[in-house]
């Protein structure tokens, strides 16, 4: 029998178990990947229940649906597009006042809302009971109280969407009514809109785009203004606006959010929230609360967690690579290559072999001993909450650059690799501070590069030189971002972010994000190395490499003073840092440096190869987020620096240090 | 199709307005230019002339305005200025609001550059009109109501949404170190403010 198809959509402010939930219906079925044209994550998935195949998206999490950032904007439209029969209003019962903001604002858009109260078991240890009978009397909805994470309400909440779609349960949303004078702008506009743009009301509802017209919404105002008519009805928004402003004499954007709070506070908490007793002691989470924002003991806590991290990721990931690179250069490599080397002609196979294989292994072994763990304990930090206290405690440092504190994370994954780093920028909320963080994160030495770094100056000059070349980094980094927030037009942004208690993460969401992310990781990477690593390998067997040293000896000898062959191994650490090390000692013909270069050299090609370029994984990340030009200027921007850091290095090294 | 008449009445003034500022900055008012400037049509222009007329604040047989029409504009400019700078609550942070940076960049000819200087020549003393201190002045533990924010669209946007609403109470929960963000708490969750952001919110301590 053929299923009937529902389209269901989660919407709902950030955290409150959106994830969590979707998780819960569609388990595996789900296609991660971006809105169309735009760097927000979308989740889709499917659910066979009964007679019916319920399609679920997972919106972006937003507090408001105005058009502040683009996940707002992505959400609303969606829901304007009325592609789905049901949007799940998810909501956070332990608060619920802020979280009914975005209820009101979804009833305004006329959406088929029901309402899921998840976080019962938070609400209740904080003491606060919840009438959900009377809440979804109020409303004129369904409303279905639900613990997420023990899978409590998930039955009733589809059964009740199955029920709204049959038409067993109506909808009958309540039109809240703002205060009497904003009331009355609302609706002789709407009035007016019906009658002088009919052509916009097939598509939004008239009473919505008043609203938003009150409220300046840049999106709204356009679309009224480009049509017939539209300019006559945003001067009279201006009109009311300036009425508004002048007895209230506030910003209108305050004005309207005071009154859908009041509307909250009025009309719908004192009938259905009620404070029973003080919280249990929440003992735990607000002790880790103080210390992890603790004004002193904060930043030793949040050193601590990062060292911790990053070394069991080394250690951890040094033992998974070794099992695997056993597994696969030892045993399948000459497996492999005897095979091949047995059908095609020599140079034909070895460009199979170490141009196809080789990169295919490549990114197997990058991806499964480091990327997977590094996400694993990303999605683990992430869900528990610690990852605000890390931006509250970053900001006035990431503030010099012209970030704020949120941009520290994505900093921070860059040491472990460039691809979540880059991936990590679509934090930032304006374009401006994503770009300015692009630029930045592909200069942090990923794992790879503190393996060269580690493998020739801490080897062969000292640990300690090896610590002095990550301050260079920083410095480095920090004038950069100096520089760029000059450059870029624009000014920074504040931080205004919330920060959410701590919570208990759940394992199947941890290992369902990391399972999504490192298979992204192997999608779009692969291919990239993969064919980088073919090129490469038909460049080096049609012999080019001498050519190639010849041209850019001028750069490399002269400016940089570096033997012309090293010019093989930089280009070759496009595919994979760590590459760099290992073919300096080939084309050098010598595995201990101390023979082949002396300690300048080494500085000064450590430090090349700290900045140079991205990794081809990284570029791509970087093309996804930003696009093919902003990658390519990111990536030119690598190069020249890297080059002038060379450079300086050479020449301060000969002139002061006599080397 | 003729436009609905209290529609036309409400946009009356505006329209004045803008016959006035063209022809005091010596241009050609033409039904034209007025229809450019505004973007309406010039159908609705017309409209709105035959009521003006009508009430004698329009010559009958050209587009300027009668004594009765200039003084009707000067007292509309008037109330409305008064109305936002003397007796709104906030007078800083209504400056900071587009109708009226245009208007003063409008009609009085001010300059970007000194709107800019009006805003921080009273900012001095907006404060201590409304009894309002920056956010940062507050120590850890110390309670205040929210009065007012002074920022782009963008910012007070985001606060408004995420509940920091005139007259809503809040407390300092924590200061970061070294000029890092406060936290308040509101509505029962808390909110990390940069301290930028803090420096442009203006509260009233409660004791
Ligand atoms: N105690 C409790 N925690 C929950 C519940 N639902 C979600 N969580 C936790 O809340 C955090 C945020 O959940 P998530 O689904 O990622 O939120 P989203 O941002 O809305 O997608 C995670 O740590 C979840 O484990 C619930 O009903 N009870
Ligand atoms: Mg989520």
């Amino acid at each position: 029998m053929v299923k009937k198809r529902i389209n269901i959509a989660l919407a709902g402010q950030p955290n409150v178990g959106k994830s969590v939930i979707f998780n819960n219906l569609v388990g595996g079925s789900q296609i991660v990947g971006n809105w169309p044209g735009k760097t927000v994550e979308k989740a889709e998935g499917k659910l066979i229940y009964g007679n019916y195949e319920i399609n679920v998206i997972d919106l972006p999490g937003t507090y408001s649906l105005s058009s502040y950032s683009e996940e707002e904007v992505i959400a609303r439209e969606y829901i304007l597009s009325r592609e789905s029969d049901v949007i799940v209003n998810v909501v956070d019962a332990s608060v619920l006042e802020r979280n009914l903001y975005l209820t009101v604002q979804l009833f305004e858009l006329e959406a088929p809302v029901i309402v899921a109260l998840n976080l019962m078991d938070v609400a209740q240890s904080k003491g606060i009971r919840i009438d959900v009978d009377e809440l979804s009397r109020i409303l004129g909805v369904p409303v279905v109280p639900m613990v997420a994470v023990t899978g409590r309400g998930i039955d009733v909440l589809v059964k009740t969407i199955i029920d709204v779609v049959e038409g067993r349960v109506k909808l009958s949303p309540t039109q809240f009514k703002y205060g009497k004078e904003v009331e009355e702008k609302i609706s002789t506009l709407s009035e007016y809109i019906k009658r002088y743009l009919p052509q916009l009301c097939s598509k939004y509802p008239p009473r919505w785009l008043a609203i938003k017209l009150l409220e300046g919404d840049e999106n709204v105002l356009k679309i009224v203004e480009n049509s017939e008519n539209g300019k006559i009805i945003t001067l009279l928004v201006q009109e009311f606006v300036d009425e508004l402003e002048r007895i209230h004499g506030e910003n209108i954007s305050s004005i309207i959010s005071s009154e859908r709070y009041g509307i909250i506070g009025r009309d719908i908490l004192p009938k259905v929230q009620f404070i029973e007793r003080e919280p249990i002691s929440r003992t735990f989470s607000d002790k880790l609360n103080y210390w992890t924002t603790h004004p002193i003991l904060g930043y030793p806590i949040l050193i601590l967690v990062f060292l911790t991290i990053f070394y069991a990721i080394f250690t951890g990931g040094g033992l998974f690579e070794e099992v695997l690179s056993y597994i696969f250069d030892e045993n399948l490599m000459p497996w492999i290559s005897e095979i091949i080397s047995g059908i095609l002609p020599e140079t034909l196979s070895e460009i199979v072999i170490n141009g196809f294989f080789g990169g295919l292994i490549a990114t197997l072994t990058i991806s499964l001993p480091y990327i997977l763990p590094f996400y694993f304990i990303l999605s683990v930090l992430e869900d528990t909450g610690y990852m605000p206290r890390v931006a509250y405690l970053m900001d006035a440092f990431m503030h010099r650059i012209g970030l704020h504190g949120k941009a520290f994370l994505p900093l921070m994954l860059g040491y472990g690799c460039n691809v979540p780093a880059c991936l990590g920028c679509r934090v930032m909320e304006r374009d401006r501070e994503k770009l300015l963080l692009s630029f930045l994160v592909v200069l942090i030495p990923c794992s790879a590069r503190i393996v060269v770094i580690l493998g020739i100056v801490g080897e062969y000059i000292g640990f300690i030189y090896a610590l002095m070349l990550f301050l260079i980094n920083i410095i480095v980094i920090v004038l950069f971002g100096y520089a760029l927030n000059k450059l870029l037009p624009g000014c920074p942004v504040g931080l205004i972010m919330e920060m959410p208690d701590y919570r208990k993460p759940v394992l199947r969401a941890v290992l369902l994000k990391t399972w999504h992310r490192v298979k992204d990781f192997i999608y779009d990477a692969s291919p990239l190395i993969v064919a980088g690593s073919v090129i490469l390998e038909t460049i080096y067997q049609l012999n080019m490499f001498p050519l190639l040293s010849y041209y850019a000896s001028p750069l490399i000898s002269g400016l940089l003073g570096l033997p012309a062959v090293t010019a093989f191994p930089l280009i070759f650490g496009v595919l994979r840092k760590e590459l760099a090390l290992i073919l300096l000692q080939k084309v050098l013909g010598s595995s201990d440096l101390n023979l082949v270069l002396n300690v300048k050299q080494m500085l000064v090609f450590t430090i090349v190869v700290m900045f140079f370029i991205p990794c081809i994984a990284t570029i791509a990340a970087c093309v996804r987020e930003e696009g093919w030009k902003r990658a390519i200027l990111i990536s030119l921007s690598t190069i020249v620096i890297s080059i002038l850091a060379g450079w300086v290095t050479n020449i301060v090294l000969t002139f002061l240090f006599g080397l | 199709m003729g436009y609905d008449s209290s529609l036309i009445e409400m946009l009356m003034p505006k329209i004045l307005e803008t016959i006035y500022s063209i022809s005091i900055s010596g241009g050609m008012v033409t039904l034209d230019e007025v229809s450019k400037r505004l973007g309406v049509p010039t159908s609705f222009l017309e409209d709105v002339l035959k009521l003006a007329r009508e009430k004698g604040l329009v010559s009958s047989d050209s587009l300027n305005l009668t004594d009765s029409g200039r003084e009707f504009i000067l007292r509309y400019r008037q109330a409305f200025i008064h109305d936002k700078l003397i007796h709104g609550r906030h007078g800083v942070s209504s400056l900071y609001s587009d109708s009226m940076s245009e208007h003063l960049k409008y009609d009085h000819n001010l300059s970007d550059e000194d709107l800019k200087s009006l805003r921080s020549f009273l900012s001095k003393f907006d404060g201590n009109i409304d009894e309002a201190e920056p956010l940062t002045n507050l120590r850890r533990g110390e309670r205040g109501i929210f009065i007012y924010a002074v920022g782009g669209h963008g910012m007070l946007r985001r606060l408004s949404d995420l509940g920091l609403t005139p007259g809503i109470e809040l407390e300092v929960v924590s200061i970061a170190s070294l000029g890092g963000p406060i936290v308040v708490k509101v509505r029962g969750y808390e909110i990390a403010l940069g301290r930028g952001v803090a420096s442009r919110i203006y509260v009233k301590r409660l004791r």
